[in-house]
């Protein structure tokens, strides 16, 4: 290098830098020196001895070679030393493929690994200048990946000992052998995917054992195991399955493993484990067990048939209760109990799934309208005893609980018009005998139906109220006008409930005799109201009247609520002692049947203020009856009205047979009121427009008689070239 | 049952005849019942809607109170709502049964 030179001063000299005058040569032997060091260290590194030289120094080596342009030799060279060592590691092993051959092959790998990043460390410069230029050329670490995966390959046997081993390992691991080493497992299974010879024969080496493993140990199972604790199993298997690929498999390797580890635990035996293990789940609402069950269902595409399970369940639940008719009572409670049961697993096991609440909205309507008019009639009833006075249990929260749960069970209910029937005819004996627990709780119930079906279901339950409160304004005018006041003699009070006709069940008029006081009273009112309404008239209804009457007995005076007509049957006690039942029959004048029933239940029931002779339980009209002198009761007021509260088998045939003719005109209506709009229509037209339009389950027959009935009535006709058309007659 | 009538002259049982005084043993305190109203216009459907007097006219949702009914001086009777109905639908105010001058009868005269 020229540096500033000999100093002298004059004008300014150039620097000039001036070429070498010799070449630097390398030593001779250079190359060769230089690779035998490399070339003993190498061998030194695969023998796992001790480098004779520093790291740092080899570096050099490797770089100086690289830098004369030596790099394709030392690769060449590398690639030499590389291929003798797998070659007489893998040969040896070779030799010996039996039991310890996946474990050493497994450290051979090992150390071949480590062994080559030795080696690429020493060869860096080479790696990253040579090789990286050379695309046709394979970096250090993978050329010695190659040479491996090569001999392997070039072995005979080696392969595929290589991977049966595997797979048996895997097999001894599924079988519960605790001494499989997952750790050469890994490491043998990262070498295949390494080497790239994972996918060649292992995986589907590996999944067809899994296949066969698994097809037998599902049918084993399925014949040995509970359901409850086949599903556990299946569960834990695709946990451990799942688990194992992640841990050892290749990520490709999951979805087929898992899809055939679906398929032959859980698709095949899916008919088999819903239809043993479903039903008990349910009966004995095990959430657990259902919710794995859903779950596994699920992953294999089986929710379906869960949806299927569920609604034949209910449909056979369900069913059994509504044709139940032993157990008629438990009916409405019953079906609540499950309808909540069953809303408890869709929620709680099976997601919320809307698809189940549509099919078991299905499934619960189907049941419940297998019978037509009972399932109707028997809610009405049940809310009848929640809303009645006495009821006991809980607070108006609890009502309002009951309510909206037996309202569910209401709106499966498909002849609505049966419950209207029934909710009115009990509603108005609550009101009008005083027996409603809470008229809040009535009305809010009312409330419930009216957002339920609209508010022309409930107008008339409505206009029942209505009539309640204005009976109370008509009944203080009533006492506070003096007139009337002054015309009433007999002490005693009175209080009339004024119906409107129609908001009302119909009471078949039942006549009595009633005594004079009452018929003073009446008439009396009746002035009284026609007076302030005009055009109108009254009909007085017996079968719903109450009275309190004050009964002298021998120890003492007692006050009885009674039935009018029990009234009128203890009235007549007032001028006898006893009396044969045809004088009371007479003097009464009310009809046989009622007549029993009354005496009945004032000689035969809790209170006994009438003797009957002889002493059967049936009333007999050879029966005579005294006055019970001697009758004594803990209380001083005493009921004895409750028949009123009963319904008699005719009340009941009654208000189903009003249904069903009420139906009749509500067909007659709509048809004159299809067939006025339209003139002429098909037959097949008229019967869907008039199931468009009624609420009512009716058969197409039935309808074809209406139809027949008013073509008779002229109302319609066929159509002269065509019977199955119809013209409506104006 | 025949054998009735002897056993009760034989064993007159609790009751014992004679001692206790004739006066009333029972009497009524309290009568609760119920009557039931309609128009007092016989059984007959309404002339113009033909529905019946109990029931609803078109025009009103409930029958009673919310349906009334009303005479003409003609004695004819319709639902308020239609011979309202009517009578703003013709020029003449007539009854459309029998055709005399439409005039409602009062309370009054209703009383019979």
């Amino acid at each position: 290098m020229a540096a500033r030179g000999g100093g002298q001063v004059g004008p300014a000299k150039k620097l000039k830098i001036k070429p070498l005058k010799l070449k630097p040569k390398l030593p001779a032997n250079f190359v060769e020196t230089t690779w035998a060091k490399l070339q003993r260290s190498i061998q030194a590194v695969f023998a796992e001895e001790k480098v004779a030289y520093s790291f740092e120094e080899l570096y050099r080596a490797a770089e100086d070679l690289c830098l004369h342009k030596k790099a394709g030799f030392v690769y060449q060279n590398l690639v030499n030393e590389c291929e003798a060592q797998v070659t007489r590691v893998l040969g040896k092993l070779s030799q010996n493929q039996g039991s310890t051959f996946l474990s050493e092959l497994e450290k051979e790998w090992q150390t071949h690994c480590n062994q080559l990043l030795t080696i690429r460390s020493i060869f860096l410069y080479l790696d990253r200048t040579f090789v990286l230029q050379n695309a046709q050329l394979k970096s250090i670490f993978d050329m010695g990946l190659q040479l491996f995966c090569q001999q392997i390959e070039k072995s005979p046997g080696m392969e595929r000992t290589l991977s049966s081993g595997l797979v048996e390992m895997i097999a001894l691991e599924r079988r519960g052998d605790q001494s499989v080493d997952r750790k050469i497992l890994k490491s043998l299974v990262k070498m295949l995917l390494l080497l790239g010879l994972y996918s060649k024969h292992f995986e589907g080496e590996f999944l067809e054992e899994t296949k066969s493993f698994y097809a037998k140990e599902g049918a084993d199972k399925m014949r040995e195991l509970s359901v409850l604790d086949y599903l556990v199993h299946c569960e834990r298997r695709l946990e451990q399955e799942e688990e194992k690929c992640k841990e050892i498999l290749d990520a490709l390797t999951n979805s087929p493993l898992m899809k055939i580890v679906e398929d032959c635990l859980l698709k095949r035996h899916l008919d088999e484990i819903l239809d043993k293990g479903f039903n008990k789940f349910v009966d004995q609402l095990k959430l657990v067990d259902l919710r794995r069950l859903y779950k596994l269902c699920f992953r294999v595409g089986g929710s379906d048939l869960v949806r299927t399970a569920l609604c034949n369940y209910v449909k056979e639940k369900a069913g059994e209760y509504v044709t139940d008719d032993k157990n008629r009572s438990r009916m409405v409670q019953n079906l609540i109990d499950l309808k909540a049961a069953i809303d408890k697993v869709v929620l709680e096991c099976f997601d919320d799934e809307e698809s189940f609440h549509s099919s078991l909205k299905e499934a619960f309507e189907y049941s419940i309208n297998l019978r037509q008019n009972r399932p109707a009639e028997l809610v009405a009833k049940y809310i009848d005893a929640k809303l009645r006075s006495g009821n006991k249990g809980g607070g108006e929260e609890e009502l309002e609980n009951v309510l909206d749960s037996v309202l569910v069970i209401f709106r499966y209910i498909s002849g609505k018009d049966v419950f209207e029937a029934f909710y009115k005819k009990d509603l108005a004996k609550r009101l009008l005998l005083g027996k409603s627990s809470s008229i809040d709780a009535e009305k809010s119930t009312i409330g419930k139906f009216k957002t339920e079906c609209g508010s022309q279901f409930t107008n008339k339950l409505e206009g029942m109220f209505k009539d309640v409160d204005t009976s109370r304004d008509i009944m203080a005018g009533f006492k506070n006008s003096a007139s009337v006041q002054s015309k009433l003699k007999h002490g005693m009070e009175l209080y009339v409930n004024v119906l409107t006709t129609g908001y009302w069940p119909t009471y078949p008029p039942v006549e009595a005799n009633l005594p004079a006081e009452l018929r003073d009273y009446q008439e009396v009112f009746n002035k009284y109201y026609l007076s302030k309404h005009s055009g109108r008239r009254l009909m007085w209804q017996n079968s719903l009247g109450l009275c309190v009457v004050k009964c002298k007995f021998k120890k003492a005076t007692k006050e009885l609520v009674v039935s009018l007509f029990q009234t009128v049957v203890l009235m007549l006690y007032n001028d006898a002692d006893k009396l044969t039942y045809e004088d009371i029959e007479k003097a009464t004048g009310i009809e046989p049947k009622e007549l029993k029933r009354t005496l009945q239940s004032l000689s035969l029931g809790k209170v006994r203020v009438l003797v009957k002779e002889p002493k059967t339980k049936e009333v007999n009209p050879t029966d005579t009856f005294a006055f019970h002198y001697e009758f004594t009761a803990p209380l001083y007021r005493l009921r004895i009205n409750n028949i009123q509260l009963k319904e008699t088998k005719e009340e009941n045939q009654n208000t189903t047979e009003r249904v069903f003719q009420d139906r009749q005109y509500q067909v007659d209506a709509a048809i004159v009121r299809i067939m006025k709009s339209r003139k002429t229509l098909s037959h097949t037209l008229l019967i869907s427009e008039i199931y468009s339009q009624l609420r009512f389950p009716i058969k197409p027959s039935d309808l074809k008689k209406r139809i027949e009935s008013l073509i008779d009535r002229e109302y319609l006709e066929r159509d002269a070239s065509n019977a199955q058309i119809y013209n409506y007659l104006a | 049952m025949p054998g009735s009538g002897v056993n009760m002259t034989v064993d007159a049982g609790p009751v014992p005849s004679g001692e206790r005084p004739r006066a009333f043993k029972v009497k009524i305190k309290h009568w609760r019942t119920l009557a039931s109203w309609s128009w007092n216009a016989g059984d007959d459907v309404c002339g113009i809607c033909r529905n019946p007097f109990d029931g609803c006219s078109p025009e009103a949702k409930y029958p009673g109170d919310d349906s009334p009914v009303v005479w003409g001086t003609c004695r004819h009777a319709f639902h308020l709502q239609c011979i309202t109905q009517w009578l703003s639908s013709q020029t003449e105010q007539r009854c459309p049964i029998c055709r005399q001058n439409w005039e409602f009868k009062s309370a009054e005269e209703n009383e019979e």
